[in-house]
């Protein structure tokens, strides 16, 4: 069937029913502002990916110096692929067992050394602690002083001073000397201190 | 074994000998090999390689998971090499800041335990003249097929100075073999 001329028969319609040439279709609301963002978003991406796969400015003045090496390497492992050095037969398995039989003799270090460590918080507990240990040490030295001190007398400055500083530890006078300008009050702490810190202090460093 | 697994049973006095068994079978003639290419000599290699993992037997306990382990027994073992070419230097009264490996080309000569062609002698040889330092980077790169990352670990280098070390060391062994062609 031959197709109507269609155009001619809307004329007819133009004056009552507006221009039927325009769409009556519509969009969101904001559409095209939304849609002339979400373009320009994607062309920054484009734009970012290129720049992305994009070489450093050298690399391709290094390219060819690069291939150039690869292909000397290759052609040096056609020629020298392994190194030529031998063992004596049976070399590994004789070393092996010399080398346990060697490691059997000694005893591997298991953990890194204790490394003693004060905090700041508990460092006054042991301070308090120390003065504590102090004072009944000196009270007992006090006590003990008329009869030991003929045994002292014996002794000379120098043998006492070398006992202290291998006996000493040289880590506390560190970390005391770090908090010896803090305004805390040591008192305070010493009434928070138990009986069983102070005895535990004592077993441990006495 | 894999090596956390090894790592595992050294921790317990138990397993610790069976554990320190199969890291030795495993890494064994890896780090020979290592050692070997280094110093040259079979004799010095064997040496070197028994303190390398008595060594290792000492201080396994205090191996930080963080690291790969065989990177960690490349890093004893190339300290030790370095250590004992330094004063291999010196008993040959040759200045530490010298950094040809020439002073190892009587050991080279010797030719014990050597059964390579005449190419793989003659890479040796062009070996023996690069700085210790690039001959350690190419041994790495191209016999053990370490990649740049591990050499770094191993070495404590940047990526890109290792690079630029093994680049020239290609380009000066080609050059060794144009001219001794």
């Amino acid at each position: 069937m031959k197709e109507k001329d269609t155009h001619h028969d809307l004329n007819g319609l133009e004056e009552s029913a507006g221009s039927l040439q325009a769409t009556p279709f519509t969009v969101p609301d904001h559409y095209f502002e939304e849609s002339n963002r979400r373009i320009l978003q994607r062309c920054q991406h484009i734009v970012a990916s290129e720049a992305a796969f994009t070489p450093h400015a050298e690399y391709f003045d290094q390219l060819q110096d690069r291939i150039l090496i690869k292909v000397a390497e290759e052609k040096l492992r056609e020629k020298a692929g392994a190194s030529g050095f031998t063992v004596p037969a049976g070399y590994f398995e004789v070393s092996q067992a010399a080398l346990l039989n060697r490691i059997s003799q000694d005893e591997p270090v298991l953990a890194v050394p204790p490394v003693r460590r004060i905090i700041p918080r508990t460092w006054l507990r042991y301070a308090a602690a120390a003065c504590v240990a102090g004072v009944l040490g000196i009270m007992g030295y006090l006590g003990l002083v008329n009869r030991e001190e003929s045994r002292l007398a014996t002794v000379s400055d120098q043998e006492i001073l070398s006992y202290l500083e291998f006996y000493g530890e040289p880590a506390d006078i560190t970390y005391i000397a770090e908090y010896l300008d803090r305004d805390d009050d040591i008192a305070v702490e010493l009434n928070e201190l138990s009986e069983e810190d102070i005895e535990a202090y004592l077993n441990n460093t006495l | 074994m894999e090596d956390a697994q090894i790592l595992e049973k050294f921790a317990d006095e138990r397993t610790r000998d069976e554990a320190f068994a199969q890291l030795l079978k495993k890494y064994q003639q890896k780090i020979y090999w290592h050692v070997r290419r280094l110093v040259i000599d079979h004799d010095d290699a064997d040496d070197l390689v028994q303190d390398i993992f008595v060594k290792v037997w000492k201080n396994l306990g205090n191996f930080r998971e963080d690291a790969q382990l065989y990177t960690w027994l490349y890093r004893i073992a190339t300290n030790e090499c370095i250590t004992f070419l330094n004063k291999k230097k010196q008993r040959q009264q040759i200045s530490l800041d010298d950094e040809s490996s020439a002073y190892l080309v009587d050991s080279l000569a010797d030719h014990t335990y050597f059964n390579g062609t005449q190419a793989q002698l003659k890479l040796q040889q062009a070996l023996l003249t690069l700085p210790e330092k690039q001959r350690l980077v190419f041994n790495m790169k191209y016999f053990d097929d370490l990649k740049y990352e591990e050499i770094s670990e191993i070495v404590g280098t940047s990526v890109g100075a290792l690079k630029a070390s093994y680049h020239l060391a290609v380009k000066k062994i080609a050059q060794f073999f144009e001219a001794h062609d």
